[in-house]
């Protein structure tokens, strides 16, 4: 194993997860509705960015600023794309959780 | 794209400006898909939520921001705040008067500017109400220029004009209401069936009169007011549909309007039902008040020309009715506001302002003498490294905690005056003011300029100090230097000279009030009674009925106990409609329409002159003599004998006719002339011409009763009407109380013009004796010195009084001539009064004096009883 990934939390798992479906669409909106319906999770677009700026500062995702579109009022979106070390730390966090899980039946 | 609710861009301004533009476009795009899949109302409060809850996850922290930068403004200022506030808990006493004094000042200007709120920002109850214009008729012979339109002229306006999308006319009057108990008189508006639409008023309950409603012949419909169906009808919903009887015919509710229109004078209307337009009606009686919608893209001046131009044709087409009339069209605001307003209004502005400078001048002075005490404090900043802009920051910061206290207190002062105001008057208008978001606004930014004027001077005093000079002197023998003494001198001296202008204006206005109310009418009615009969349509259509009724119940009154007069009058004096009518005086063939007779007609009854006092000056009064098979007789008054006859002898015998008796004429003939009765606006007597109630049968008739009990009088007569016919409402007042309502606004308006001048009077007093009291402190060694020396209390007394009667005869001088300027811009407002009156100055001048002497003697007096030793040991 290389560089000991960073861990993840919980959220930061579900945005990450969000932006890998949503590939060259995944800002705001769409990124907080995915967590929304796949997971039935109720979050707050705050909090969604929120952990998108954390993420970007641990250099998992990278962002770009798009073009001001009229259905916005004039305002930019700004495009999230997971990185390398993203995925790697993503992968890493989904196996743990495979492994520990397998085998079990979770009764109460 | 909608916008985003406001509370949703609210927050969106918190959030961190980083991310900010990305939430907002996601809220934007979100909020459009929900509000139309989910409803609008469901896709704002999730998009409030969201935005609430991205403030608090990525909030702004402009601080930090600020922090960084070097000097640190907002910490400084948190800082002088603090220190301010320790000062003020310091010197109690001088932090109450500064409060009390900005308090007083605040609140006049607040009092006032909520007058102003009222007729220049709050918006009407009427829709668009800049895009609707008045039509307004004018005959400059007859001084109107705010004449309304008869029926058939409103039907030509509304055929001919191609300006307007909507033209609406209404006319106030009354209508007695039956089969609801006892009968009961309404105040009505009958409108045209477009005013809901037009005027975009709102409805509550029910629908908007149908489209036809105003043509003759259809059925008769109401809306009520939300007031009287509140009243009267409980909010009963179920009143929708019903029918009631106005007037004697029924007619069907159909809805109650929203309360939004009950403001000013629309607010006493009960009910609103459609004016009949019709085409027959009378050309010469021009009740129907015009308003009009404009069709978008016409402005005001083209309307009007048209306007003029229609007037100008039905000048010539009907020339028989409208010579000599035009029209115009006025904007909402100057038509709903007097003639005199405008003039009110802009002075009591100037005065509320003087004041609100002589409280600024008087607060510079206390603070220029507390900081003097404070310049070893200040001086010590100085040489510790603080720049001239720091000190001066300080300072102003200092005086804006007394600003924002003063503030709030003026608001408390505003409030308590305002309701002063309500309770004492009886004017409509004052009912409308209140303390609304404008008005709080306004407060508040006086609050936060205020401190800035006046502390703006004695903080570049300060801040000026000799650092070294300021250091050696000890303490005791700050002075405070000549620039200190020269300012304060120019200060007490405006203070004074405004506050002996402003005092010169309220004692004109008082002497115009005075004028006002004891302005011989014509006629006496301290003990009269009147009450407003309207004998129902359909019981009196003849009228030989209605001469039975009256002349039964006038000789009734007369054998009652305690009554000492009873007559009847359509127009009550003073207090009635003025509308004139143009008057053929027999043999003399009119020439141009402009120079055409013109009265004020009345019908009254034989006892009507000797009941309200008004005296015979030639000739006979009306009697039994005048029957209705009689030769049909007038009386004038002196003015309009003057006119047409040189002298009240010459006119008897004359015959007249009024014009509206077109067609077959009926001369009246001249049997007398009794004297003049004061008009309207108490400025002239119009001519006159009274018609026997005998002759001239009228339902609608006002009764007058002269007694020397009213109150058990009153219950009385009530009951004889009643006897006489139970249809027939009344309610009775006394004529004096009727005519003190009449004055009540313009007692308030001088009640309020003394209180702000006896407000700058007391200010200046109080700034002349800190001035004198505070010189008289620095110069305690100077005076010392003297005394030793050998001088006399007397001299010391001469000497510094001298100084102050400088100062006070210069401001009265200021004051004199700033007062004549006020005094010539009220003109208009001074009733009989001169605006030079030399009564007055001489008056308030002296009063000054005498007061500034007083004011300056109690710390001369002081300063003269120095022990010389005390006064040299000192320093």
């Amino acid at each position: 194993m290389a560089v000991p990934p960073l861990s993840l939390g919980d959220f930061e798992q579900l945005v990450l997860l969000a932006l890998v479906r949503l590939k060259d669409d995944a800002y705001g909106i769409p990124i907080h509705d995915e967590i929304a319906r796949r997971a039935r999770r109720d979050v707050s677009l705050g909090a969604v960015y929120k952990t998108l700026d954390r993420l970007e500062q641990k250099g998992f995702v990278a962002s770009v600023v798009g073009e001001p579109t009229a259905e916005r009022g004039g305002r930019r979106k700004k495009y999230f794309r997971i990185q390398p070390a993203g995925l790697r730390a993503l992968r890493h966090a989904i196996s743990s959780l495979q492994r520990m899980a397998e085998g079990l039946v979770l009764e109460p | 794209m909608s916008r985003l609710p406001m509370l949703a861009r609210a927050f969106l301004r918190l959030v961190d400006p980083n991310v900010r533009e990305f939430v907002s476009g996601d809220l934007q795009e979100s909020f459009d898909r929900l509000s139309a899949s989910d409803g609008v109302t469901s896709a704002r409060g999730w998009c409030v939520k969201q935005a609430l809850g991205a403030a608090v996850t990525n909030p702004w922290r402009p601080r930090q921001r600020l922090a960084m930068r070097g000097d640190g403004v907002i910490r400084t200022l948190l800082q002088d705040l603090r220190y301010g506030a320790r000062m003020a808990r310091r010197q109690p006493s001088f932090a109450f008067v500064v409060v009390l004094t900005l308090a007083l000042a605040i609140g006049a200007n607040t009092v006032i500017f909520s007058f102003a709120n009222v007729l220049l920002l709050r918006p009407l109850p009427i829709r668009e109400s800049d895009r609707i214009g008045w039509i307004f008729t004018m005959d400059p012979q007859r001084g109107t220029n705010r004449g309304g339109l008869s029926i058939p002229e409103f039907l030509d306006y509304r055929a001919g004009l191609t300006t307007f999308e909507g033209i609406v006319g209404t006319t106030r009057g009354s209508a007695v209401l039956t089969g609801r108990g006892d009968a009961e008189r309404v105040d009505v508006s009958y409108a045209t069936a477009n005013v809901i639409d037009v005027w975009g008023l709102r409805m509550q309950r029910g629908r908007t009169f149908s489209r036809d409603a105003d043509r003759p012949g259809m059925p008769r419909e109401i809306v009520l007011s939300d007031r009287y169906w509140t009243t009267h009808l409980a909010r009963d919903p179920a009143v929708v549909g019903t029918t009631m009887t106005i007037d004697g015919r029924p007619a069907t509710v159909v809805g109650v309007l929203a309360p939004d229109i009950e403001i000013g004078n629309l607010s006493s209307i009960d009910m609103w039902i459609p004016l009949e337009l019709s085409p027959t009606a009378s050309r010469l009686e021009r009740s129907v008040r015009v308003t009009a919608r404009l069709k978008p893209g016409v402005t005001i001046a083209q309307a009007d020309e048209e306007v003029r131009r229609l007037a100008q044709r039905l000048a010539i087409e009907q020339s028989a009715s409208n010579a000599g009339w035009s029209a115009r069209v006025a904007t909402t605001h100057e038509a709903i506001t007097g003639p005199d307003t405008w003039a009110v209004l802009a002075l009591l502005v100037t005065v509320v302002g003087l004041v609100l400078l002589i409280a600024c001048a008087n607060l510079a002075n206390l603070v220029l003498s507390a900081s003097a005490t404070r310049r070893r404090e200040l001086a010590v900043r100085s040489a510790l490294g603080a720049s001239r802009m720091r000190v001066i920051r300080q300072l102003l910061t200092e005086n804006f905690i007394y600003g924002i206290a003063g503030g709030a207190a003026g608001l408390l002062v505003a409030y308590f005056g305002l309701n002063l105001v309500k309770a004492v008057s009886f004017d409509p208008f004052f009912r409308w003011v209140s303390i609304d978001r404008n008005v709080l606004l306004f407060t508040m930014g006086l609050a936060i300029v205020t401190p800035m004027l006046f502390s703006l001077l004695p903080a570049l005093h300060s801040s000026r100090a000799d650092v070294n000079e300021a250091l050696k002197d000890n303490g005791t023998r700050s002075t405070g230097g000549q620039h200190v003494g020269r300012s304060r001198s120019v200060l007490v001296v405006a203070q004074l000279g405004l506050a002996v202008a402003l005092l010169v204006l309220a004692t004109l206005l008082v002497q115009a009030l005075r004028n006002i109310a004891n302005a011989p009418l014509g006629f006496d009615p301290r003990p009269v009674l009147t009450g407003e009969i309207e004998l129902p349509r359909w019981q009196f259509a003849e009228s030989p009925a209605i001469s039975t009724f009256y002349e039964q119940l006038l000789v009734r009154l007369q054998s009652t106990p305690g009554i000492e007069g009873a007559a009847l009058t359509n127009r009550i004096p003073l207090l009635g409609s003025e509308s004139s009518g143009e008057v053929a005086i027999e043999g003399r063939p009119s020439t141009r329409p402009e120079d055409r007779p013109w009265a004020v007609p009345a019908v009254v009854s034989d006892t009507y002159f000797s009941t309200l006092g008004i005296s015979r000056v030639a000739g006979r009064t009306f009697s039994t003599a005048d029957a209705p098979d009689r030769a049909p007789a007038a009386v004038v008054n002196k003015e309009m004998a003057r006119r047409h006859w040189g002298t009240p002898e010459a006119a008897l015998g004359a015959r007249v006719s009024l014009a509206s008796d077109t067609g077959d004429r009926r001369w009246a003939q001249i049997v007398g002339v009794v004297s003049d009765v004061l008009r309207g606006d108490r400025e002239a007597v119009n001519p006159e011409i009274y018609l026997s109630a005998r002759q001239r049968p009228q339902r609608a008739m006002t009764l007058a009763i002269r007694t020397a009990d009213p109150g058990s009088v009153a219950p009385v007569v009530r009951g004889l009407v009643r006897s006489a016919d139970p249809d027939v409402p009344l309610t009775l007042r006394p004529l004096q109380d009727a005519l003190d309502e009449d004055l009540s606004a313009s007692r308030v308006l001088g009640g309020l013009f003394v209180a702000f001048a006896l407000l700058a009077l007391v200010l200046a007093a109080s700034g002349l004796y800190a001035v004198v009291s505070y010189s008289a402190a620095q110069r305690v060694k100077e005076i010392g010195v003297r005394v030793a020396l050998g001088a006399m209390p007397g001299d010391i007394t001469r000497l510094m009084l001298g100084q102050a009667a400088i100062r006070v005869a210069i401001g009265a001088a200021i004051g004199v001539a700033g007062g004549r300027v006020l005094a010539l811009g009220a003109s208009t407002l001074l009733y009989r009064v001169s605006p030079s009156d030399p009564r007055t100055y001489v008056g308030v001048t002296l009063t000054l004096a005498a007061i500034a002497l007083v004011a300056s003697y109690v710390p001369v007096r002081r300063a003269t009883r120095v022990d010389p030793l005390t006064a040299l040991r000192l320093d």
